[in-house]
């Protein structure tokens, strides 16, 4: 590449343009205290580093901490960590604000305003504790153990189980997590029938096709997909992986492939199958594999002797390119040129995210996706596909369930109720609609884990109702956070560098691993871990729920697990020389990496190296992992067939019956199509072409959860690439922008049905004509002083629509004007 | 507060803020004009050094290993204080502070500012200096150090490395 | 001695913005909040520039990490007043931090606008206590910041080389952003070494530096994209 002058200042456009000659100072955000000086004076300054894992998301990547006389001043990566490798990312590395953070709760808060009002008075941990504890009580007194419901955010570690356990022995069905970076897996059961989470080897592929995950800002564990992106392209001649990308934004991760096809928001279904028919037209796919273990590819008859149409003749008769090019706005040229570099590739890889899986016709267009996947054989024994499994932590005791615990876990839970929606089991999005309603039962008492719907749902002002009417709220967070603001007792967490915890199978990670996860420091403030929290309630309330959780603390819960992979004696921990094939000369030979004699020393060396994993996990058996009624893969769902019996509880459905039922999932297909994979347009509600443009938001890196935002660091480098920094933006085509006569650094409003955000417009060529793009993460109304205020939350103008086979909310279905403002952006 | 115009110790939230930490660790200051520094236990190194034939690095314990020599507190002198061996008055108020588990409020005399890198070990353990040829012969002070023996100033530093044919490039010590 | 400096492969370098943020870590680099963000005074001693090529939907996003480039004969060091910016022997273009006036020459100077001028105080909240990089000062304000390829650990690693009794070797010293890279894009060593990896990889054909023509010779050489 060249960069001549002149392009060089068209780089730096931006910034000149803000370098300004207005006064000097102003007030200042934060001041510092004088006792700093006493806090170190005369210290010898020692540097010491500690190994951990870093808690800002669900990516678990293993971090080593820089200490200096035991006060930590810097986050890096562990490169020893099988995950990360040594990288991490802007967050991770922000994280040091987050044990600084002026906004921590050091106290226990008992609530004395409104709810959600942010008036608070400290009490004492004990009065805390038998404050919960009596209310506890008192719902197993009246053998209402169900109405207890515990809303988690991540649930990738060991102490969340720990929640999850207290909840079977305490008796309440209502633990719900809400985890954004959580793969959806609706379309893995329709064709599997199974619901486990898939995992990808990208060591030999040659291809990989991403239909809008933006894997290198909003991960799983992004930082592993930008290390992998980049290997991909410096394999070396000849063996490099070529990526396409799908998607109607330029994201980075599009940006860093090999090829950008846009296409239109929610289409993503129509491309897949148009790249399928072309692999099925030439012949390219795995034949042997389709013809022995798969179901429903040819036309086929049923029992009753009625012929049924096959996916290849759907394929091939309805989504041949030239319509698909109609639909998505991909030329066709475009579409048989991927297909056949897809076809030709000896490995191949599809996957799927973002809009793709968020969208009104998600699962359909995700089935249509994963195809492609079996079209190459991914789900037989290439290694391309597996299922991990989990590392070989010793199993706990058995819970003990008491006749009121019994009672509670037979009801329903909250989303069982829900009937317009296909798989309901995770579909958090719909908990306010039975809530609200009281059904099947009223919730008690609620606990809060690091899950901040009123912030990050679509349906926000929902939750804020729900939470408006329950009786009694405890909320676990370290900081205010919106949702946490509704709460009446508050019982803050240490920081993730203050507690022991052990983070486990990080989504699409092909191997079995763990981080160890420790304080790196003491704690800070009068807080305590959840985990013990947790524990010691459970201990006062005795009983079986005692018996269930007999652990003094988190630290000998965690242990207990570990001793199993001690004894086991699988995987290695982490070491220097980590790389595969000195690890394999190594167990070919019967050797081990390390010995240890006793647990403790088991224990240590995993400290000291931050993690175990297995990197040699036996291959996936697909053939024993598909339960469906064909024992096959099936491009026929009859998993589906099967759900809609279940669901009316019969064995033989009628034609009108299942209609109504497809109807009532807002299925537009009718017949054998809408068991096969195929393309509906998604449900935008449009009023009458008032609303021109379609919005819909973006994740970054520098705050891939969005509870980022009070840490000032994140908040500054938000926008590090369109340089807005402590500012939200909207991204629009600059064709668009000319059409709504809207330039550069304008001040825009974007208006909703719902309702409007005003921002700051960027031009951006990457961004698909007719789309409005504004990024997920700002827009706090709590959550501390560097969150509070700070730039626009996108997800309050989005309408509520939903997929609703999955349940998940729809972030492509609203549309939007866009109108000039009145006022120039500052500067 | 009364060491002259360190800008470390004067309560002042600007002076603060532009340094509050680092490399303050051995005392003094820029312009090196020390004085008076008021220390809170009247502290002889005479008794401990000619009388009790303590070296330097038993208490300084990191002038040959780290940066900062650092000045010892109570974790260090309970080794040998962990029970009154005297009857002096000062050798009672250190064991008020071992017993409450406070820190020595130390004053400073010799420091660098923020933007100077000094490393002990570079002089001591490289360079094979002796500690008095800045500090004084310490060992015969029956009075706690009140001021800088040489003035540590920029002039002073380059002198010196200067004569000893050190590099006197601004990034040798600047940062 | 030895000539230091860098090499970005743009090949390998996904933009994800962790050299930045190791930078304010490292550098004690203070956040200055959104008013003064907004007047165009955020201070990035690191900073990715991105840029759009094409039209939709052929376009392509380039992302660049753009350092101080040291160049061997800076623009910036000739108008400085008071000699705080200067090039010392080993290539380093220093910033002496206690001696700059604050006039902001250099700033102008620069055709890569790589020198910051700190506007407001420096500041942490006060909880962040001593918790900062003791190896960096605190600058003052109203003096110009920039990368110093981080010299404190130059500073440090000669020391740790002469306590150890041998030469300093390749990766004894490399500033924060590429020791943090998560995608090892970037390298750093002595130029001038035929056996450091930088001083091979400057003679690629991919190698290019920024705005050759102003005659700056920068000691940042960059990898060009393999298309």
């Amino acid at each position: 590449m060249e960069i001549s002058r002149r392009e060089f200042l068209k780089y730096l456009g931006i910034t000149t343009a803000g370098v300004s000659l207005t006064g000097l100072g102003c007030d200042s955000m934060w001041s510092v205290p004088d006792e700093v000086f006493e806090k170190i004076g005369g210290a010898p300054r020692i540097e010491t580093w500690e190994t951990s894992v870093c808690g800002l998301c669900s990516g678990g990547c293993g971090i080593k901490v820089r200490l200096i006389d035991d006060i930590p001043v810097r986050i890096l990566g562990n490169p020893l960590h099988a995950v990360n490798r040594g990288g991490v990312c802007p967050m991770a590395e922000a994280g040091i604000e987050a044990l600084y953070n002026p906004d921590r709760i050091r106290q226990p808060l008992q609530r004395i305003g409104e709810r959600g009002e942010d008036k608070w008075q400290e009490i004492s941990w004990d009065e805390a504790m038998q404050t919960v504890v009596s209310r506890l009580q008192g719902l197993r007194e009246k053998n209402a153990a169900h109405k207890l419901a515990f809303f988690t955010g991540q649930d990738n570690n060991l102490s969340s189980r720990l929640n999850e356990r207290f909840m079977q022995a305490f008796g309440s069905p209502n633990l719900f997590v809400f985890d954004q970076s959580k793969p959806s897996t609706v379309a893995t059961y329709l064709t599997q029938g199974h619901k486990s989470a898939l995992a990808y080897n990208f060591k030999d592929i040659e291809m990989l096709i991403n239909f809008g995950a933006d894997f290198l800002d909003e991960g799983p564990s992004p930082i592993r997909f930008n290390q992998l992106y980049s290997e991909f392209r410096n394999r070396g001649e000849g063996r490099n992986v070529k990526v396409v990308h799908v998607d109607s934004r330029l994201s980075r991760t599009a940006s860093n492939s090999n090829q950008w096809l846009p296409a239109k928001p929610g289409t993503m279904a129509a491309l897949a199958l148009g790249i399928a028919n072309v692999v099925i037209k030439d012949g390219n796919y795995d034949k042997r594999y389709i013809k022995t273990h798969s179901f429903g590819f040819d036309d086929w008859r049923d029992p009753s002797g009625n012929s049924r149409i096959g996916f290849k003749a759907l394929v091939e008769d309805n989504y041949y390119p030239e319509k698909v090019a109609k639909i998505t706005g991909v030329p066709a040229r475009r579409i048989v040129e991927v297909a056949r570099e897809f076809g030709a590739a000896k490995s191949a890889l599809v996957l799927a995210g973002g809009q793709a899986i968020n969208s009104s016709n998600g699962v359909y267009t995700l089935w249509a996706i994963e195809c492609l996947n079996a079209l190459k054989g991914n789900y037989a024994d290439n290694g391309v596909i597996s299922v991990p499994k989990a590392p070989p932590f010793r199993e706990p005791p058995k819970i003990n369930v008491d006749r009121v615990a019994a009672n509670g876990l037979k009801r329903p839970d909250l989303l069982q109720s829900i009937s317009d929606i296909c798989f309901a089991d995770d579909a958090v999005a719909f908990l306010p609609k039975t809530m609200l309603e009281n059904q099947p039962y009223q919730i008690q008492v609620l606990f809060l884990a690091n899950a901040n719907p009123v912030f990050n749902a679509v349906n926000q002002s929902d939750f804020a109702a729900v939470l408006e009417e329950i009786p009694f709220i405890v909320s676990f967070s370290s900081s205010l956070d919106e949702t946490s603001v509704y709460a009446d007792l508050v019982l803050p967490d240490h920081v993730y560098l203050e507690k022991h915890d052990v983070a486990y199978s990080v989504p699409m990670v092909d191997f079995s691993h763990f981080g160890m996860q420790q304080p790196v420091v003491a704690p800070l403030y009068n807080t305590r871990h959840t985990g013990d929290v947790i524990l010691q309630i459970a201990q006062s309330l005795g009983g079986t729920v005692a018996s269930s959780l007999p652990w003094a603390d988190t630290k000998t819960y965690l242990d207990d697990h570990l001793r199993g992979v001690y004894e086991t004696g699988a995987g290695t921990i982490f070491s220097e020389r980590m790389d595969e094939d000195w690890l394999k000369f190594l167990k070919e030979r019967g050797w081990q990496v390390f010995e240890y004699s006793t647990f403790d020393e088991f224990r240590q060396v995993l400290l000291d190296k931050g993690g175990w994993w297995n990197p040699f996990p036996d291959p996936t058996d697909f053939r024993r992992l598909v339960k469906t009624p064909s024992k096959k893969y099936e491009f026929y769902s009859q998993v589906f067939e099967e759900e809609i019996k279940r669901h009316l509880q019969t064995t033989k459905v009628s034609k009108d019956e299942e209609n109504a039922v497809l109807q009532k999932w807002k299925v537009e297909a009718r017949g054998d199509l809408a068991f096969l994979p195929h393309y509906e347009a998604q449900k935008l509600r449009d009023n009458e072409g008032r609303f021109p443009l379609q919005l819909l938001p973006f994740k970054l890196i520098t705050n891939i959860t969005g509870e980022g935002s009070n840490l000032p660091m994140l908040q500054e480098l938000f926008g590090l690439l369109t340089r807005n920094y402590w500012q939200s933006w909207v991204e629009i085509n600059p064709e668009t922008a000319h059409d709504h006569k809207i330039s550069e650094g304008d001040m825009v409003r974007i208006i909703s049905p719902k309702g409007s955000l005003e921002v700051v417009a960027r031009l951006i060529p990457g961004i698909m004509p007719g789309v409005v793009y504004v990024p997920f993460g700002l827009g706090h109304k709590a959550n501390g002083r560097y969150a509070k205020g700070i730039g626009v939350n996108p997800y309050e103008i989005f309408l509520e629509e939903f997929d609703h086979l999955s349940g998940m909310s729809s972030l492509t279905s609203t549309k939007v004007i866009v109108e000039k403002g009145n006022r120039k952006e500052m500067a | 507060m009364q060491i002259g115009n360190t800008f470390m110790v004067k309560p002042n939230r600007v002076a603060a803020s532009v340094f509050f930490l680092l490399a303050i660790i051995i005392a003094g200051c820029a312009d090196g004009q020390n004085s008076d520094a008021v220390q809170p236990i009247v502290y002889s190194h005479y008794t401990h050094v000619e009388e009790g034939g303590a070296e330097c690095l038993d208490c300084h314990q990191y002038a040959e290993t780290q940066s900062a020599a650092s000045i010892p507190n109570i974790k260090v002198c309970i080794d040998c204080h962990d029970e009154a061996i005297s009857e002096s008055e000062d050798e009672a108020t250190l064991l008020m502070y071992i017993s409450e588990n406070k820190k020595i409020p130390w004053r400073q005399v010799y420091s660098v500012p923020d933007y100077v890198f000094f490393s002990h070990r570079r002089h001591v353990k490289l360079g094979q200096m002796e500690c008095a040829v800045c500090h004084g012969d310490v060992g015969s002070l029956a009075v706690p150090v009140a001021e800088q023996y040489e003035r540590i100033t920029m002039e002073w530093c380059m002198d010196c490395h200067e004569t000893s044919n050190v590099s006197n490039d601004c990034y040798a010590c600047h940062r | 001695m030895a000539k230091w400096g860098m090499v970005i492969d743009l090949n390998k370098c996904t933009g994800c913005g962790e050299c930045v943020t190791a930078c304010k870590v490292e550098l004690n680099v203070p956040v200055v909040g959104p008013e003064e963000s907004a007047k165009g005074r955020t201070l990035l001693c690191m900073d990715i520039l991105s840029t759009y090529e094409g039209e939709f939907p052929d376009v392509k996003m380039r992302t660049l990490p753009r350092p101080c480039f040291h160049c061997e004969h800076p623009p910036c060091i000739k108008v400085c007043p008071v000699r705080a910016t200067y090039i010392n022997d080993e290539g380093i273009v220093a910033q002496i931090y206690p001696q700059c006036i604050g006039c902001r020459y250099c700033q102008v100077a620069c055709p890569y606008t790589v020198k910051y001028f700190n506007w407001t105080k420096p500041e942490w909240p006060e909880e962040r206590g001593a918790a900062l990089n003791p190896d960096v000062s605190v600058r003052p304000e109203g003096v110009v910041e920039k990368c110093t390829f981080c010299v404190h650990r130059l500073q440090k690693a000669k020391e740790q080389v002469a306590v150890e009794g041998r030469e300093l070797r390749e990766g004894d010293y490399v500033p924060a952003c590429v020791e943090s890279c998560p995608t090892k894009a970037m390298y750093f060593g002595d130029l001038d070494n035929p056996k450091h990896m930088v001083s091979q990889l400057k003679k690629s054909h991919r190698a290019f530096r920024l705005m050759e023509d102003l005659g700056t010779e920068p000691k940042v050489y960059y990898l060009s994209e393999v298309e």
